[in-house]
């Protein structure tokens, strides 16, 4: 079973990018406490999307942090993956909501609590941030 | 390669120490840790990001006090969660 981690949504993705909500303070953190940093491949890319050319080098800089992982999305997951989306509203989302799920202890980054404790326990540990400031 | 080294500890780790059948592999796996945070440290603080100590030290509390949500009922939620998802893999599998 995979050890307890940190999950960040492409919203997290994006803050950590921007220097927002804290969330830089929280990777660090994380690196101390000796627990890994998911990012999840569709919320990176979901960042990108959303992002500016100012935010590349940042997402650039999370994603090659030595304690941050990018899964991908295996066959296994696919249906999962769908099948979430359409509870959460999007694939991105629906990845963050798989990998979170993966191991218990694992704490989630994100600005849709409401959409994804739909699919995880309503206590799942969330920490809050905004919706990321892109007009989506 | 590997160099050996004389080290000092206090008792309580020496007394953790003596209970680990490897204890060179189990002190290398701890340094090596600590080794990632530093480097994370260091590679955010190289791209100009802003690594105060008292907010990361506020942000390590409120990732124990997170740990802390996890009751033995959400564990057991969890569970349920985690064995349906495997339900359906294994199931998907066998249709393969």
């Amino acid at each position: 079973m995979p050890e307890p981690a940190l999950v960040l949504d492409a919203d997290a993705a994006l803050a950590y990018a921007r220097g927002q909500h804290d969330v830089g303070f929280v990777i660090s953190a994380a690196a101390d406490e000796k627990l890994e940093v998911i990012v999840p491949a569709l919320c990176l890319a979901e960042a990108h999307r959303r992002g500016t050319s100012e935010d590349v080098p940042y997402l650039e800089l999370l994603a090659s942090l030595p304690h941050v992982t990018v899964p991908g999305i295996g066959m296994d997951d696919c249906l999962f993956l769908g099948g979430f989306a359409k509870t959460v509203g999007s694939l991105h989302l629906s990845h963050a909501v798989i990998e979170a799920a993966r191991s218990p202890e694992t704490q989630l980054i994100t600005s849709a609590r409401e959409l994804v404790t739909r699919i995880l326990p309503r206590e799942w540990p969330v920490f809050d941030i905004p919706p990321a400031d892109d007009g989506e | 390669m590997t160099k050996k080294i004389a080290i000092s500890v206090p008792d309580d780790v020496a007394e953790r120490l003596a209970r680990e059948p490897n204890v060179s592999a189990y002190i290398t796996e701890a340094v090596r840790r600590n080794m990632v945070a530093e480097r994370v440290h260091e590679m955010q603080r190289q791209a100009g990001m802003d690594i105060r100590e008292e907010k990361i030290a506020e942000a390590r509390e409120r990732l124990v006090k997170a740990r802390e949500a996890w009751t033995p009922e959400l564990h057991a939620k969890w569970l349920a969660l985690f064995g349906e998802m495997n339900r359906v893999r294994a199931a998907g599998e066998s249709r393969a």
